[in-house]
């Protein structure tokens, strides 16, 4: 390395998580991190795509953002429609919506942790990365594989007997859903909870029986104080299809007790930087860029008192009682998604089980009665909120979106510099200092095809360059 | 050692985008099979795309019958006609052998047929039926070339299936 010539790494594309990243790390000329960003580097426009359509269609025409997780953009763009029709579902309908969104959460978090997630923390961050990924899984682990096949497999049914298809389905329809749930689908889906249950279980006693393994990496994964939000029920349980909207410090002093959909954007800031399509959300109370908060299940675990299931608020309390009540650090969002999985599995067999579900009154119908609806949920990945404005026809005039993974964005950006200040050293790049770097993203399970409503891919690159721009050093894989 | 064929019903996938026209024949072929009565003894899955836990429904098949649209070949299949190709059943994966061509959100008919076998112990003979397509544009229909021969497709997809379950 040249005496006085900063250097920068960039990997690019990052792998297994959903879309298309790169990351840049700034050396100074001392070779030291001075900085990282988390680029974004897709972009598709949904929020323009939309302009012009019947309002009435935006469920539908909203799921396509994304293939993992489009049942939670079926159900923020219902329930902002429902706003604009000033309607409520019927109670059945409401429990069949958190039915499928709680199927999509289990389907989208077995994802995340058994097939993307899993084979670094099984083959140890260091491993050829010739297997450490889902073949190794099959070669060397197959139980995780299996489970991750069959958490799937449970989820996507579930979304298919209820939804018609597994991908994109359109049940979720403004005033409810499409149709009433059957005997017969209700026994089918609650056949597969022993055995979903079974699984997560198992995979939380192995996660919690090897968490001492990864000290080094809880300790600079992202691991620093920052606000959290997500939606809390009325009895402070956890909750991923209505209810409060709230904002905690890292200590959890309450920020916002309640931020009301119509305040959303004066609570949540989006700042725009010229390096990524991704905006970076803050709370406005705290300001720029102070107010990082992060949301998915770390965050949904944070401000919630509890989730309100046994066997996952037993879960919870031991997670509590060695990580503290607000842990900080990201990488125990593989912690927090194993047990928000159980949860989903624990909840879908209540709901199924409430005689209320099999109603045939699953839908309201109305009009045209509002100019403007906002709708928030609870994806996979965190809070999202879609915000419609439409004419006297029901035309969409504006349609605003803010996606999880927006909101992540900045505790994610500090994430990578924190592992990028302890990891990188000189001006070569090492297969352990890159996987360390590309994993502490994937703890976020950032989904970016919804973030900048991109095509999803999932190469990785990284580059490394001097303080005047010029590429010293690039990798891709 | 060969795995062994699994003793469950025949499945055929039919996977395509819908959205992109002729793309979408493998899709319209498995719907019309899932309203077809001949085809009651047989297991029909429509889907966008091939997904590991397609290797499970593997898994439990004694023959596998993948429909897709085709472009391969030199020349290609025309419009509508297809060509017929075979994958015997894998051998057992060695600990160390080749991993199993699979991901999280695309796999091959080969790459399930391998992880059916690592996983389940169990995988069938597969057969992939590539037809030929005119049109992958956007849109929802499939071209008036592709469509005409749909029914033609569907007889030799049963065709093939049924075979199975009288092996």
């Amino acid at each position: 390395m040249n005496a006085g010539v900063g250097k920068e790494i960039v990997i690019d594309p990052v792998t297994r998580i959903e879309g298309h990243s790169k990351i840049t790390i700034q050396l100074d000329p001392e070779g030291q991190v001075v900085d990282a960003h988390f680029h974004v580097t897709q972009f598709r426009g949904f929020e323009r795509i939309s302009q012009g359509r019947p309002v009435h269609e935006m469920p539908a025409l909203m799921a396509r953002i994304c293939g993992i997780c489009p049942v939670s953009h079926l159900v923020a763009s219902a329930k902002a429609v429902d706003a604009i029709m000033a309607t409520t579902p019927p109670p059945a309908g409401v429990m069949l919506r958190k039915l499928i969104n709680l199927a999509q959460l289990l389907q989208s978090h077995a994802l995340s942790f058994f097939h993307l997630s899993s084979p670094d923390l099984l083959f140890g961050f260091d491993a050829d990365p010739a297997k450490r990924n889902l073949y190794g899984l099959v070669a060397e682990h197959p139980r995780f594989a299996k489970d991750g096949i069959a958490l799937r497999r449970f989820g996507q049914h579930a979304i298919e007997l209820l939804g018609g298809k597994r991908i994109h389905p359109s049940w979720v329809v403004p005033g409810g859903v499409g149709a009433p749930l059957t005997a017969e689908v209700r026994e089918e889906i609650l056949g597969g909870i022993p055995d979903a249950l079974a699984r997560v279980s198992g995979a939380l006693a192995w996660y919690r029986e090897q968490l001492p393994r990864w000290e080094q990496e809880t300790a600079v994964w992202g691991n620093f104080p920052t606000a959290f939000m997500g939606l809390v029920g009325p009895d402070g349980q956890v909750e991923h299809y209505d209810g409060r909207l709230k904002a905690v410090a890292a200590d959890g002093t309450v920020i916002h007790s309640e931020i009301r959909p119509d305040e959303f954007h004066d609570r949540v800031g989006e700042a725009v930087e010229p390096w990524s399509y991704l905006k970076s959300a803050y709370l406005t109370a705290v300001g720029y860029p102070q107010g990082v908060y992060r949301v998915g299940p770390l965050a949904r675990l944070a401000v919630a008192d509890r989730l309100g299931t046994p066997q996952a608020d037993d879960e919870l309390a031991v997670m509590r009682e060695q990580l503290g009540r607000y842990p900080a650090s990201s990488f125990h969002y593989h912690y927090t998604r194993l047990i928000e999985t159980l949860y989903a599995v624990e909840r879908i067999a209540e709901l199924l089980r409430d005689p209320e579900i099999v109603s045939d009154r699953v839908r309201s119908v109305a009009g045209i009665n509002a100019t403007v609806g906002i709708g928030v949920a609870e994806a996979p990945r965190g809070t999202l909120m879609h915000r419609y404005e439409v004419d006297d026809d029901g035309l969409v005039q504006t349609a605003d979106l803010v996606i999880a993974t927006g909101q992540n964005n900045l505790a994610m950006n500090l994430a990578v510099r924190q592992v990028a200040q302890h990891y990188v050293r000189g001006d070569r790049l090492t297969e352990g200092m890159l996987n360390r770097v590309e994993a502490v993203i994937r703890c976020y399970d950032p989904c970016l095809s919804c973030s900048t409503h991109a095509v999803g891919q999932m190469p990785m690159q990284l580059q490394l360059l001097a303080a005047d721009g010029a590429v010293l050093d690039e990798v891709i894989r | 050692m060969d795995v062994a064929a699994p003793p469950g019903r025949p499945l055929v996938i039919g996977y395509g985008n819908r959205l992109r026209s002729d793309d979408g024949v493998g899709w319209t072929v498995a719907d019309a099979l899932r309203d077809d009565p001949r085809a009651a003894a047989v297991d029909v899955i429509a889907t966008t795309q091939l997904n590991p836990e397609h290797a499970a429904d593997l898994a439990a098949a004694r023959l596998a019958v993948f429909v897709d649209a085709s472009v391969a070949g030199d020349p290609p299949p025309a419009p509508g006609a297809y060509v017929l190709s075979r994958l015997p059943p894998p051998g057992l994966p060695s600990a160390d052998g080749a991993p199993p061509p699979a991901w999280s959100h695309h796999c091959t008919p080969a790459g399930l047929q391998a992880l059916a076998a690592a996983l389940y112990g169990a995988a069938p003979p597969v057969v992939l039926v590539g037809v030929g397509v005119a049109d992958c544009a956007v849109g929802e229909e499939l071209g008036p070339t592709v469509a005409a021969a749909v029914p033609n497709l569907v007889d030799v997809v049963l065709k093939l299936a049924l075979e199975a379950t009288h092996a």
